[in-house]
């Protein structure tokens, strides 16, 4: 036998532990099912009664929800009782067998006995569902039209929630609440009143559902013939004396009372007569509520509401805001912070209604009264808790204005310090509107923004950097100085964890740096207003020299924190620099530039060796030499015939290329603000926006080189088509073969006669060449096993047999035979994970290039490139360590598989060289 | 109201009741964040937290939080007289109420509480009317 419910809160309260606290319940639950199941009535509502415990600790009790059913079904009163308690808590509004329960609750509800319709009642009031609701709402109007008042108080809080869960009910009980206005007993008055907001509320919704105007409905006009009646209700709550019964320190029903004044605020709301009628008890409620206990104050509030709710008189708003800017200096944390709450939602509401209107007189009281408090609202900031501090927060925010913005800016910078780091992103972007909004001047805006991010540079949002570095490019010249200088200073000052900071730092230094080499100084003009101030501190930066700017974004990378896109940035920045620099004659800075680009040249990152390498190409390029590819193996004959084909035509770049290139350094076009925020893009965009062209540009000055290339020199050169594969792969055994490999591949591109040589060669080659997207380690990786499928076919075609594959390792485009599935010309990058994050780039030139660098192992093919196939239609840029294989296969008809699609390849053409490797284009 | 809780100073539930229907994993956060938010508070610090879509508006009487859940727009103030006045309830019918009055007589409170409040909505203002009907339901059982 199962133990009884006061034994079972001693034993769970007996228990040390929580395992101990789960083997008791556990056990009794165990023991509860086996009642159920056999039925044993007698100990039915102990059993509830248990499991109420139970449920209130935290345990799954749904195994009771019939047993309350049958208690309820019981003729017995303590049955029913614990029957309808369990309903209510066990119970939730999904669960099925509530239904079950519906004629129950019909019988109970028309029992003589009160309690038990009064249980009854306030089980619908809590849990009934839609259908039990239109079911069940004839019986509960029948106790709203009489009977006693404790069952219809009960049935109007029934009623409300039988009218939330059926919406299209409300209009035939408009009616029956006047009647109950009447009433006498305050429980019904005050359920009523909540009653009757209910109804105005789910009717206005319905309104608008329906596309009605919510204020026109014929239950809102119903209800406004009431006002008089309430208004008489609340003066009389006023007006009557001491009644114990419904006192609350002194004052009578407080809780009527704002019932009341709540349901006046949705009456009076664009209503002018019903807020007519209001007016004056309202300003009797807000001139005699004694303000010295909560329950004053609850009824003082709710009337603020009021007030500022409705079309009010001018000067009973006066008085509201009077009444908020005395909650203000209340001592209690409460009452300050619901003025706080208050006062941010009225200025809202004013500025929402102001717009464009001519501020009416009471906007300004609002806002007049609260700038008269303001230092009361910057002191809330300081407070420690955090309700208070985030509603001063907010309302601060509202209250800057052109006349107290560099104040109240430098409180929420305080404020910014001193907050929990979670806060600071959203408190960052708000500084930033104000800043954007009121700011004075150019020199504070850029003066604020810096120092923001001087503090929450790591929390900032990417949005608020950006337009940081656009506000400063847009700002005079005399302020990119400054604001250069501030940086560095700040930069160096820092430990390299506002990335933020970082980020416009390096943006700014790589632009203006050379202004860094000039001294700045700058003397703040004395204000009007505070010429009273000793005289005015200017403010100096030293000159710099070149290597020490250098210098300091060197120090930013070079820390192991330091995230890839600072990094990606400072290689931005450093090609700048080497242009700013270029005719200052610092050798030593260029050529720690120099070398910092050439840094990441082998990065893992792609994205990192990708900027590495073109603006290397970019700045030799804009100073007219020519892209030359540096190799590890430089022994190796230039491919091309680039570098050393003496005195050759091709040697140098025309003017025109190296405009272009200059042209890529210069200085960036200020973007402008609003077509940037329209897109909603990253503003840094304007930042890397250069980076996307260069492959463009940078391909400019190789093009000249391109057209130098002919079969002649390929095959013309000692030892030329040497392949770039071995090259590459620079060390070790591979590269010993090459020469002899290379001539195999020539002599295979021509016969067609596979060799057991090339295979090895090829492999090896390959397992170097395709990794040139990753460091040393290079060697490790796995290297495709079959070379052939460099250009592997896209899993759609029909593929080579393994035989095919080894008898025509290299036989790309060449012989005819096989070749069900002479397949794309792709390139293969191993590390698929860079590639997809490449692929997924925005940039459309980077999608592009992306696209061929899938892995040619197919099983490791990249499912997303394949895909997305289609998106390539006209052009294409190949990285191929094998391109003379290409050009050497002559006239053939060359096809790759774009889409599912055989699409031949009408033309080819070299770009430029990348890293040992060809850009081509290829026309489709 | 949308929900109802009495914690404990050590985060022990002693009463709840949620007036609108949330799925279990739901309870469990608000209690969770009741636990988190509330008790860790200075007595000095004001009565209200905001949590999401709705606010916390608690009072401490002793070792016990009475905390309620209320919608944004919802008067706070008299929210915690509302509490204030279930409290007094409570006190009037166990005669000075303590904290195991609760955990043995759990559903003598929520009677006291379904009396006073239905849907989350203030149902009878006047503690007596609440004491009196809860005593002539007793005397009516046994």
């Amino acid at each position: 036998m199962s133990l009884k419910l006061r034994d079972l809160i001693r034993k769970v309260r007996a228990c040390k532990t929580a395992a101990e606290e789960r083997a008791v319940i556990a056990k009794e639950s165990a023991m509860i099912r086996t009642a159920i199941r056999e039925e044993q009535e007698h100990y039915r509502h102990r059993n509830v009664a248990k499991l109420l415990f139970m449920h209130m600790l935290g345990y799954p009790t749904h195994f009771g929800q019939l047993e309350c059913l049958k208690l309820i079904a019981s003729p017995h009163f303590p049955e029913k009782r614990i029957g309808y308690l369990g309903m209510m808590l066990l119970l939730s509004e999904e669960a099925d067998v509530l239904m079950l329960s519906t004629n129950s609750l019909k019988n109970d509800m028309n029992s003589k006995n009160k309690f038990i319709a009064g249980l009854s009642l306030c089980t619908i009031g809590n849990l009934a569902t839609a259908d039990m609701s239109r079911d069940l709402a004839p019986e509960v109007d029948k106790h709203l039209k009489g009977g006693m008042p404790y069952l219809r108080k009960k049935a109007n809080l029934a009623m409300a929630r039988c009218l939330t869960k059926c919406p299209d009910m409300v209009e035939d009980f408009v009616d029956r609440v006047v009647t109950l206005l009447k009433d006498k007993n305050h429980g019904v008055l005050i359920t009523v009143v909540q009653l009757m907001t209910q109804v105005l509320l789910i009717d206005s919704r319905n309104a608008e559902e329906e596309g009605e105007d919510p204020f026109e409905t014929d239950c809102r006009k119903a209800f406004l013939r009431l006002v008089p009646m309430l208004v008489k209700m609340l003066r009389n709550l006023l007006g009557s004396g001491y009644s114990p019964e419904y006192d609350v320190g002194g004052i009578s029903d407080p809780f009527l009372q704002v019932q009341l004044l709540t349901l006046l605020r949705l009456l009076g709301t664009q209503n002018e007569t019903a807020s007519e009628e209001m007016n004056d008890v309202l300003a009797q409620v807000a001139t005699n509520t004694e303000s010295s206990k909560n329950a004053g104050n609850a009824i003082l509030y709710e009337c603020v509401q009021t007030i500022m709710g409705i079309e009010s008189e001018d000067g009973l708003r006066v008085l509201a805001v009077n009444i908020l800017g005395r909650f203000l200096l209340n001592r209690d944390n409460n009452i300050r912070y619901v003025a706080l709450n208050t006062l941010s939602r009225c200025i809202v509401e004013q500025q929402y209604t102001g717009d464009g209107n001519v501020p009416t007189e009471s906007a300004n009281t609002a806002s007049a009264a609260l700038q008269k408090h303001r230092q009361t609202v910057v002191d809330c900031l300081k407070d420690p808790d955090i309700s208070i501090r985030q509603r001063a927060l907010e309302l601060i925010y509202y209250m800057v204005n052109q006349g107290n913005v560099e104040s109240l800016a430098a409180e929420l910078l305080n404020y910014l310090v001193l907050c929990p780091r979670e806060h600071r992103r959203d408190i960052c972007t708000r500084i930033f509107r104000v800043v954007e909004k009121f700011s004075p001047d150019d020199r504070w805006r850029v003066d604020t923004l810096i120092t923001m991010l001087t503090i929450a540079g790591r929390e900032a949002s990417r949005d608020v950097q950006s337009a940081t570095v656009i506000y400063i490019s847009r700002s005079p010249p005399d302020i990119h100085a400054y604001a250069t200088h501030k940086l560095v200073k700040a930069i160096r000052d820092d430990d390299g964890s506002q990335r933020g900071l970082l980020v416009v730092g390096v943006w700014c230094i790589g632009e203006y740096g050379d202004l860094l080499l000039n001294p700045y100084s700058y003397t703040p003009s004395v204000r009007n207003n505070d010429a009273t101030t000793s005289a005015p501190v200017s403010i100096t930066f030293m000159a710099l020299d070149a290597v020490s700017v250098v210098e300091a974004i060197k120090t930013i990378i070079d820390r192991h924190s330091c995230p890839e896109y600072v990094k990606e940035r400072a290689l931005t920045s450093f090609a700048k620099l080497s242009d700013r620099f270029a005719d200052k004659g610092d050798v030593a800075a260029l050529d720690m530039l120099a070398k910092l680009i050439k840094k990441h040249e082998v990065s893992h990152s792609l994205e990192l060796q990708l900027r590495s390498c073109e603006y290397a190409a970019l700045i030799n390029a804009s100073k007219g030499i020519k892209t030359i590819i540096t190799k590890p193996a430089a022994e190796e004959e230039d491919l091309f015939g680039l570098a050393d084909n003496g005195g050759d035509s091709g040697e140098s770049v025309s003017a025109s290329v190296i405009n272009a290139a200059k042209e890529a350094l210069s200085r960036m076009p200020v973007v402008d603000l609003k077509v940037l925020r329209k897109k909603q893009e990253d503003a840094f965009g304007s930042g890397t926006m250069p980076s996307g062209n260069y492959p463009v540009e940078a391909s400019a000055p190789a093009s000249g080189g391109g057209d130098l290339l002919d079969l002649n020199d390929m095959f013309g050169g000692e030892a030329p088509a040497s392949a770039p594969a071995p090259a590459q792969n620079g060390s070790s055994g591979g590269g010993g073969e090459a020469p002899k490999s290379d001539l195999d591949l020539l002599s295979d591109i021509f016969a067609a006669t596979p060799s057991s040589a090339p295979v090895n060669a090829a492999s090896t080659g390959g397992g170097g060449g395709f990794d040139i997207f990753s460091t040393p380690a290079s060697q490790s990786t796995p290297a495709p096993a079959n070379p052939i499928d460099l250009f592997g076919s896209p899993p759609a075609m029909s593929m080579p047999t393994p035989a095919s594959q080894n008898s025509n390792p290299l036989d790309i485009f060449g012989a005819p035979p096989p070749v069900q599935s002479q397949p794309a010309a792709m390139m293969a990058t191993p590390n698929r994970r860079q590639h997809h994050r490449r692929y997924d780039s925005k940039d459309a030139e980077y999608r592009r290039r992306s696209y061929l660098c899938f892995h040619p192992d197919e099983k490791n093919r990249c499912r997303r490139c394949t895909a997305t196939h289609q998106e390539i239609s006209d052009y294409l840029v190949l990285f191929l360590p094998c391109y003379p294989k290409l050009m050497a296969c002559g006239n053939q008809e060359h096809w790759m598989v774009l889409g599912g699609k055989r699409t031949p390849i009408l033309d080819v053409k070299l770009n430029t060289k990348w890293l040992g490797y060809d850009l081509l284009t290829l026309t489709l | 109201f949308n929900f109802f809780v009495l914690m404990s100073r050590q985060g022990k539930i002693r009463l709840s009741e949620f007036f609108q229907s949330y799925t279990e994993s739901e309870k469990r956060r608000i209690t969770k964040d009741i636990a988190a938010d509330i008790l860790p508070r200075a007595p000095k610090m004001c009565n209200i937290i905001e949590k999401g879509p709705y606010k916390f508006v608690y009072r401490r009487y002793a070792s016990l939080y009475f905390v309620v859940g209320v919608p944004l727009g919802m008067n706070e103030l008299i929210v915690l007289e509302q509490i204030h006045l279930f409290v007094e309830a409570l006190d009037g019918y166990f005669n000075s109420v303590c904290e195991l009055d609760l955990v043995f007589s759990l559903h003598k409170s929520l009677l006291i509480l379904f009396e006073m409040f239905i849907g989350g909505m203030l149902c009878e203002s006047n503690k007596r009317e609440v004491l009196k009907a809860i005593v002539e339901a007793e005397e009516m059982v046994e």
